[in-house]
């Protein structure tokens, strides 16, 4: 899809005419636009800084290219800036490093992160790298909420968990991308093992 | 489809510690790569606790208890307790060494911190030393608590002393900040324990508070005079024994309070301060910052803002 013809998503639609007021436009790696309200912003410290050092009047923003966000994809930015929004204005947690363990996640945040587990590890990712404190700790306290009562067949369902039999399996998958040669000889032994022959020589 | 453990090590810290411990321990059990995961993370422990005696014993991390059992004995029913499992245990085999292997398990990590360490316990305790030795470093505990239950029978002077030094050493000197030795039942004669070996580790000298409800036989006043906070028995504090106390509270960074149940030469005491500070009542009296209290069975130093 070319950058002309990407949907633009106004998170925030019923705020824009009442006031004027400067919204930023960002694009996922999916090429999907947000527009996004300076006061949203705020609760990204990553983005919040991105956009005090690029100092855009109303008119930039408005001309130049969309922000692009390398690694975050729309269906996962757009989550996040519908809570940016709901959020904005928020007094934004200090993170001192302690990790809170009682959380209480608030009724819209629950809906927001009604959604399945690929795409919430996705969102406490783009938290993480956009640095939205507040978002990082409802989300992290979720993923946690899910292991209440569960056996460890269960917690590999929903933490997306390999056994120890997938993780050997994979780790040799790794080592023979790494090395071509590796599979050829072990090719080349089956094969003189089916032909009857146990040995190289 | 990405899962938990690709996830950056500092998210996968900031989920494990939103968990109770029983859900964190069953995420250690799924495969090797949660278990290297799970260990490589400083967790702060707030409490863990043996009780027991020889038959039975019950290792309780926070809320989940772990049940060690020679015989079918019904524990008290714990509200707190949320998870529970139970070993059995042959009869030839130590309920003590079995949850004392599943701690070691637990604390291979030596930057895991316990906020209190309890013991609790009837009968002897053994094998204690060989565990903690066996993790090859020191633990990281902030308040240590010895409880031992004589059923009655103050027969063995230099038990707890003895129980005592197989623990102590292991935990840092520095870290551990309090120290509670209690004797059950509770006797109003101030049974009298030999505690000598204890008195010269780093860890009592470092440590910042203080509890017993025994008296400590031929310890000095002096190896006490460290501790911020003192609640404890003492044999009988004379007149000259209470300005040395009065004189060390006042001089000590960060004094919090000292209490000694005592035989207290009480009228002596008042009359000496009484000259020097402000008699407040019967049994009080106010020498600059100190509120000291005395009555013949007790004798309180605390700051008057408290």
């Amino acid at each position: 899809m070319s950058v002309e013809n990407a949907p633009v998503v106004d998170v925030d639609e019923a705020a824009i005419p009442v006031e004027k007021k400067m919204y930023y436009r960002f694009e996922s790696n999916d090429k999907k636009e947000f527009r996004v309200s300076e006061l949203a912003i705020q609760q990204s410290e990553t983005l919040n800084r991105l956009v005090e050092a690029m100092g855009y009047t109303s008119e930039d923003v408005e001309n130049k290219p969309a922000i692009a966000i390398e690694n975050i994809d729309g269906k996962t930015l757009k989550l996040v800036f519908q809570w940016c929004e709901h959020h904005k204005g928020e007094a934004i947690p200090v993170d001192d490093g302690s990790v809170p363990k009682i959380v209480e996640i608030p009724e819209f945040d629950a809906k927001l992160m009604d959604i399945d587990n690929g795409l919430l590890f996705k969102l406490i990712w783009a938290a993480d790298y956009l640095n939205i404190v507040q978002l990082l700790n409802v989300s992290c306290k979720k993923v946690a909420n899910m292991a209440q009562g569960k056996t460890p067949a269960q917690l590999r369902r929903v933490y997306l968990l390999p056994s120890d039999e997938e993780d050997e399996a994979a780790k040799r998958a790794a080592q023979e991308a790494q090395d071509p040669r590796a599979r050829e000889v072990e090719e080349e032994f089956e094969e003189r093992k089916r032909q009857g022959g146990n040995s190289f020589f | 489809m990405r899962g938990l453990l690709d996830m950056p090590i500092d998210i996968i810290e900031k989920i494990l510690k939103k968990l109770e411990h029983g859900e964190r321990a069953t995420f250690r059990n799924v495969s090797k790569a949660c278990r290297q995961t799970f260990d490589s993370i400083n967790y702060t422990f707030e409490t863990v606790e043996f009780s027991g005696y020889r038959n039975n014993v019950w290792l309780i991390i926070e809320n989940c208890l772990v049940e060690y059992q020679r015989r079918n004995i019904l524990r008290q029913k714990d509200k707190s307790i949320i998870k529970k499992w139970t070993v059995n245990v042959k009869l030839d085999e130590d309920p003590w060494s079995k949850a004392l292997e599943e701690f070691t398990r637990i604390f291979g990590n030596p930057k895991h911190l316990i906020q209190e360490l309890h013991f609790n316990y009837k009968g002897q305790l053994s094998f204690i030393t060989g565990s903690l030795k066996s993790l090859g470093h020191q633990l990281n505990v902030n308040s240590f608590e010895l409880s031992r239950d004589f059923d009655g029978r103050y027969n063995a002077r230099g038990e707890v002393q003895t129980q005592t030094m197989e623990i102590l050493p292991f935990l840092k000197a520095g870290v551990l900040e309090d120290l509670s030795f209690e004797c059950l039942p509770d006797l109003t004669d101030h049974p009298k324990m030999f505690f000598k070996k204890v008195i010269k580790t780093d860890q009592w000298k470092q440590a910042k508070r203080l509890y017993t409800n025994f008296c400590i036989t031929n310890m000095k006043l002096s190896d006490l005079m460290h501790f911020r906070r003192l609640d404890v028995d003492y044999d009988s504090i004379k007149t000259k024994d209470a300005m040395y106390i009065r004189d060390n509270c006042k001089n000590l960074p960060g004094f919090e309070k000292y209490s000694f149940r005592s035989n207290v030469d009480s009228e002596k005491i008042l009359e000496k301060f009484g000259s020097e500070a402000i008699v407040l009542d019967d049994n009080s009296i106010q020498d600059g910052f100190l509120l000291i209290s005395v009555t013949p069975g007790l004798i309180t130093f605390e700051k008057m803002n408290q």
